[in-house]
């Protein structure tokens, strides 16, 4: 009995991946800082460390402190601008064949689209993921994702930008009472996908000197102890829009990834479980087809929950 | 970033060396040879530790690594009690070593403090038995039972050895920055190397700014990844225009290219 090998690949918007297992924002830096181990061009793609006009240097210490079962960190989007990406990180990334998603955030509704436009002169990237849901800033980020009706501005503006054949993605936070509304909007906006979710607010207190451990107080969440509350988040999604739900958020296993795609998910992105494993991505993606086998489907699109229209 | 490797490492032995303190030796295939300096991220391989452990490499043979674990929570606890046979995911070697020919060439000063000892020691071996120079070697713990005597004797030219508690004939009671003082002023001009707790590090630093002598310092930072991509790590620049990774661009720093504020020496 010939067996044919299960179909990974997922539209998403004008752009058809090879496989839906990406790496998160933040945990995997530009995706060039572990060519030697693993490389970006199996995945289904890289999602960038959140990129900004100008550079940023980010928070003061502490930046992260594990937990039991997580991690809360307050890095402050420390990144190297906008620029210094265009010049230096994303040749690279193109050399190496990556399916590179550019994440981005700026300091007003109309910085996004700027930073769209300044992206749409080079080759390279296959899409865009708005950062709309950066917990650890003092402006923007937070601020922008809390709001349909921004979100939905914010989204438009920069479909308008995008050149047509890229994938314009929205990254939400769960820190609302209905993500729904949110990517409602988002789709609204001409998104052709939401991302769920970036960090849950956290708080880690230093009982002896009777205060929050970060400067900031609130931290953002993030690691396998989110998962239950990354799933929640993407059904509730799944059901509220029509467009793809990218899951993420306590991605630890190729199990973990698959439980997305039952709950509505058409890819998932792995984080903070890179940091101790950092060629995780890279396993699931040989994992998946032959779990996808042993689990009696022929896509992940096959895994979806009945019920889930309900 | 060359040479690194990222596997499973088993222990081939367990060795108690001071008061909750062990050396293990591990079987690893590295790409590379480690050297003094960089450190290696090891998991406990506990569901309740997230991220991977940053441990200074303590010696490097072909396929075998040495590191020096003392407990200071529960993944060190685990550690510690690994047995020959149990396997660790290790990812390394990481970070930059202590390379600055000043320091190498001589004459110099080490100041270790705990755990710090370990790049230290390793550097001041092998530059010994090279024959390259003879660093003067301080080292500092709370008690006697802190000390890690076993490994501390590795080094044929010996340690001056301090301890805040608990003095006998071969120790000196006070603390390590007194003997770097008296150091000094015996060799005007040495280079100092640093590592062990902050407060520490900046005792020597404030002498050293004061000294006019040239500090390097090998750092401790909460990290999450090791290699430069989460930005946990970081310490500002000496102009403050941006942010060094204590694990990639460290952990040893020339003082004068970080920002390390020194405290008031005491
Ligand atoms: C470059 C470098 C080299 C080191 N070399 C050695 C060594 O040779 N021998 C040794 O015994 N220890 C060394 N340490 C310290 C060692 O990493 C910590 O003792 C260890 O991480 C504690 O983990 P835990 O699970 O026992 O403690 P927990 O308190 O349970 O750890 C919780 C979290 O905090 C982090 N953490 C706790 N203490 C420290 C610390 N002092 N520095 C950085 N992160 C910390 C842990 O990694 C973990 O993520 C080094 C640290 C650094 C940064
Ligand atoms: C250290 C760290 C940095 C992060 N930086 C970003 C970022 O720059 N932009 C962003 O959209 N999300 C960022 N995130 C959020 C992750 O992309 C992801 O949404 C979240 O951590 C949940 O997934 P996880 O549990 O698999 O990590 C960061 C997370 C961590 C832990
Ligand atoms: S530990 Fe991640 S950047 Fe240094």
């Amino acid at each position: 009995m010939s067996q044919v090998s299960p179909d990974l690949s997922v539209q998403i918007g004008p752009v058809t991946f090879e496989n839906p297992i990406f790496t998160a924002s933040g945990t995997w830096g530009y995706g060039l800082e572990y060519t030697d181990i693993a490389p970006p061009g199996p995945l289904g793609g890289v999602v960038t460390k959140t990129l900004t006009m100008e550079p940023r240097l980010g928070n003061t210490q502490p930046r992260v402190r594990e937990q039991p079962h997580g991690l809360l960190n307050s890095i402050g989007l420390e990144n190297v601008g906008i620029n210094a990406f265009l010049g230096e990180k994303l040749p690279r990334l193109r050399f190496l064949n990556a399916s590179v998603i550019v994440s981005l955030a700026g300091r007003d509704e109309d910085e996004f689209a700027t930073l769209i436009q300044r992206l749409a002169q080079f080759p390279g990237w296959a899409g865009v993921e708005l950062n709309l849901s950066c917990p650890n800033v003092a402006r923007g980020g937070l601020d922008f994702g809390q709001d349909p009706v921004r979100i939905e501005r914010i989204t438009a503006l920069a479909r308008a930008a995008l050149p047509a054949d890229r994938s314009l993605w929205v990254k939400l936070t769960p820190n609302v009472s209905s993500i729904g509304d949110l990517a409602k909007a988002a789709e609204q906006g001409g998104a052709h996908a939401v991302t769920c979710i970036n960090t849950v607010l956290g708080v880690e207190v230093n009982l002896q000197e009777r205060r929050p451990v970060f400067p900031r107080a609130v931290a953002g969440y993030s690691g396998p102890a989110i998962l239950p509350i990354a799933l929640a988040k993407v059904l509730e999604t799944a059901r509220a829009v029509s467009i793809p739900v990218v899951g993420v958020g306590g991605i630890g296993s190729i199990d973990d990834a698959l439980a997305f795609f039952v709950v509505g998910a058409s890819a998932v992105q792995v984080g903070t479980s890179l940091f101790p494993e950092p060629d995780l991505a890279n396993r699931m993606v040989e994992q998946f087809s032959a779990r996808l086998t042993e689990l009696g489907a022929a896509s992940p699109r096959e895994l979806r929950w009945e019920g889930l229209a309900g | 970033m060359p040479g690194r490797g990222l596997g499973m490492a088993r222990v081939l032995a367990n060795t108690g060396v001071a008061r909750d303190t062990v050396v293990l030796t591990m079987a690893i295939d590295l790409p590379t040879q480690a050297r003094p300096g960089q450190f290696a991220m090891v998991h406990p391989m506990r569901t309740d530790c997230l991220l991977a452990r940053p441990f200074s490499i303590l010696d490097h043979r072909d396929g075998e690594l040495d590191i020096l674990i003392k407990v200071a929570g529960k993944g060190s606890a685990s550690m510690a009690v690994a047995r020959p046979g149990d396997e660790m995911r290790l990812f390394g070697p990481l970070g930059q070593s202590f390379d600055a020919p000043r320091l190498l060439d001589g004459p110099s000063i080490f100041v270790a403090g705990g755990v710090g000892v370990v790049p230290l020691h390793w550097l001041a071996r092998d530059l010994h038995s090279r024959g390259r120079s003879t660093p003067h070697c301080i080292f500092g713990g709370r008690t006697p039972a802190d000390l890690p005597t076993a490994v501390l004797t590795q080094y044929e030219p010996g340690w001056e050895l301090w301890v805040e508690d608990g003095a006998t004939e071969s120790l000196e009671t006070g603390r390590v920055t007194h003997g770097l003082q008296r150091a000094l002023e015996a060799t005007p001009g040495a280079a100092v190397a640093t590592c062990g707790p902050t407060p520490m590090m900046k005792a020597v630093a404030a002498i050293c700014e004061e000294a006019d002598a040239p500090l390097w310092v090998c750092l401790e930072e909460q990290m999450g990844c090791g290699a430069g991509v989460c930005r946990a790590c970081v310490i500002p620049s000496a102009s403050g225009d941006r942010m060094c990774t204590v694990c990639k661009e460290g952990p040893v720093f020339a003082v004068s290219d970080i920002q390390f504020g020194a405290a008031v020496a005491s």
